[in-house]
């Protein structure tokens, strides 16, 4: 089944430790979603069309039937999904949650540009 | 995500499909996007008929109109494009090719206006006789090298599937492996593949040039004691 936006972010509030999204809302996950696309384009510019214009996600985008579809080639979703989660941890301040942060957006990394192995 | 940089589709009854290459590739290139895949494979694709002129045939009997003198010859049929004119003929002898820097001297001198000796290429697939006939140019045959042509139903004739597939995926993994911060970059199977590719442009550039028929001899080091 195709991904969607929703569940990109289901799947981050998963590693979040925030199932019903008390601590991270919609907007802010959103607003991640939306860079995690620009930074893709710095690295994989490949995934996209030439000259298009970057997919722009919103709020109201979410909770749709069907729902969005998830913007780019399934093979990135893991790791947007390990960006929202990573950046999402990088506004707490405590020492462990900041080196959780360090490792899921260095997963978002390896991912696009890195060895898989 | 594809690019829009070639035609629409079109399916010729005997055709291959490009998804031949494209599911070896990315076995070997894990985490490339599966469009880019197709539009390197078109390139390479390309690339390999223009450097090699493998595709040859010749086309005929033309007729360039009177007071025009030209032929053009593309779009030659519906999945195939002239690259390069190789030779021209009339009335069973070749013409012979001007160079366009010597065209205006020329035009001074000639006044045969009708039986055209000679041609220049304008560009590279319009034949433009010359000087320029006042009657029908009737019965020219001409020789070229064709490309297929590139469609976003990724189609080509079956025959390109069968006989080159290892040059061109040679050279698709060759551009794929070349590119930086990729998770498939490696810069020794780039010059793996490069290697391939280079030497099957040569044997097919050989193979063509001796039309189809036995490939060249190969190079061996001298024998003394025979």
């Amino acid at each position: 089944m195709p991904k969607s936006v929703d569940n990109a972010l289901t799947d981050a509030r998963v590693i979040l430790n925030d199932a019903i999204g008390e601590r991270y809302t919609d907007a802010d996950l959103v607003s991640d979603f939306n860079s995690a696309i620009s930074m893709t384009k710095m690295l994989r510019p490949d995934a996209f069309k030439l000259g298009e214009v970057l997919p722009e996600i919103s709020v109201a985008d979410l909770e749709q039937v069907p729902e969005t579809d998830f913007p780019l080639p399934e093979v990135f979703y893991q790791s947007f999904v390990y960006y929202l989660a990573g950046n999402a941890e990088l506004r707490d301040d405590e020492f462990a949650v900041d080196n959780r942060a360090m490792t899921l957006l260095a997963a978002y990394r390896r991912n696009l540009t890195g060895d898989l192995r | 995500m594809p690019q829009s940089g070639f035609e629409d589709g079109f399916t010729v009854t005997t055709s291959g499909s490009l998804d031949t290459w494209v599911k070896e590739i990315h076995a070997k290139v894990p985490g490339a996007i599966e469009e880019y895949i197709y539009d390197q494979l078109k390139l390479v694709i390309s690339d390999f008929f223009q450097r090699t002129k493998s595709w040859r045939t010749f086309l005929g009997p033309l007729t360039a109109a009177a007071n025009d003198g030209t032929i053009c010859l593309n779009p030659v049929d519906a999945y195939s494009n002239v690259i390069q004119v190789l030779e021209v003929t009339r009335n069973t002898s070749p013409l012979s090719q001007l160079d366009m820097k010597s065209l205006p001297r020329l035009f001074a001198t000639e006044n045969d206006n009708q039986n055209p000796s000679r041609f220049y290429l304008d560009p590279y697939h319009t034949i433009k006789f010359f000087p320029v006939p006042t009657v029908d140019t009737e019965d020219v045959y001409v020789t070229v090298a064709l490309t297929p042509r590139l469609r976003a139903d990724n189609r080509i004739p079956e025959w390109v599937v069968e006989q080159c597939y290892e040059a061109i995926k040679a050279g698709t993994l060759q551009r794929l492996h070349e590119e930086p911060d990729k998770t498939y970059s490696n810069v020794a199977k780039a010059e793996y593949w490069g290697k391939k590719y280079r030497s099957e442009l040569a044997r097919s550039r050989s193979v063509a040039a001796q039309g189809y028929g036995e490939t060249a001899q190969p190079w061996g080091f001298p024998r003394w004691n025979m």
